[in-house]
């Protein structure tokens, strides 16, 4: 649902319960009484959820991720202008959408995996505001990325399938796919955001 | 003239729907955890707390 409806929505049905607050005498009729039922029950449930719904696709927002300091640098590190860095390489040739760009590579496809990303938001934000923040480079991931992830959106593409380097052995590919060799820590994808590095990095500007 | 209690509940219960709708409302117009937080630990409550304030109301029989 577009944001703009939804705020709309939270705004007319905070005005109707004011409304019905300050006009409490109309509840002593059968209509004031559907009204206020409609007031202050069905509408702001159905507000609450719109938001929240709002509030969950937010947090999937590049916007929303680098909105914190820690975050910063994993920003820059989107716009390195060096294709060996596989972030920079996705986001700079929009192989993840750009406004979900952290999103798309750190969330699970697999069941509950959007629940478990949201949870982990919430451990971040705990993280954020009680407790102490790490350095960037002291970041890590909870446990090591699974092909599952990149294969979401390779597998099956020309590039992917019949590229090269991935037939550099005959049974590269398929191990590969099945997970026992690690897309990124078997030293073929192995330069990802680089935080700790980013000081001597050139950085692409978008539009020249 | 006193208000009837039922009367009385539902204004409270309206004031904190609508504080708590404002508040969900100011926070979708920034992209950021805290608004996050500010909706779901201020927001949802004071409306939460409304809407049982509101079903109470009806709960009793007579008013006052």
């Amino acid at each position: 649902m577009p944001a703009t409806i939804v705020i709309v929505f939270i705004a007319i049905t905070a005005a109707i319960a004011l409304l019905v607050g300050f006009r409490a005498r109309w509840t002593r009729s059968r209509e004031g009484k559907i009204l206020a039922f409609l007031a202050l029950f069905i509408l702001p449930i159905a507000a609450v959820w719109g938001g929240f719904s709002e509030q969950m696709d937010r947090a999937e927002s590049t916007d929303f991720c680098l909105s914190c300091h820690v975050m910063t640098d994993f920003g820059r590190s989107l716009y390195v202008d060096d294709p060996s860095y596989l972030p920079a390489r996705h986001f700079q040739n929009n192989r993840v959408p750009r406004d979900r760009a952290c999103y798309t590579c750190h969330t699970d496809y697999a069941m509950f995996g959007t629940v478990r990303a949201k949870l982990r938001g919430l451990r971040h934000l705990q993280v954020q505001y009680l407790g102490t923040i790490p350095k960037p480079e002291e970041i890590k991931l909870y446990q090591p990325y699974n092909n599952r992830e990149c294969l979401h959106c390779h597998l099956g593409a020309r590039r992917f399938e019949e590229g090269s380097g991935h037939h550099k052995t005959p049974d590269l590919l398929q191990s590969v796919k099945s997970g026992q060799r690690s897309c990124l820590s078997s030293g073929c994808h192995d330069i990802v955001h680089e935080v700790g590095s980013l000081k001597d990095a050139a950085f692409w500007k978008e539009g020249k | 003239m006193e208000k009837p209690l039922i009367e009385s509940r539902i204004k409270w219960a309206s004031l904190l729907i609508g504080a708590g709708l404002l508040i969900q409302l100011g926070t979708l117009f920034r992209i950021h955890p805290l608004a996050f937080v500010v909706f779901v630990v201020v927001g949802c409550p004071l409306i939460g707390a409304g809407i049982i304030l509101y079903l109470w109301s009806l709960a009793p029989a007579g008013s006052k």
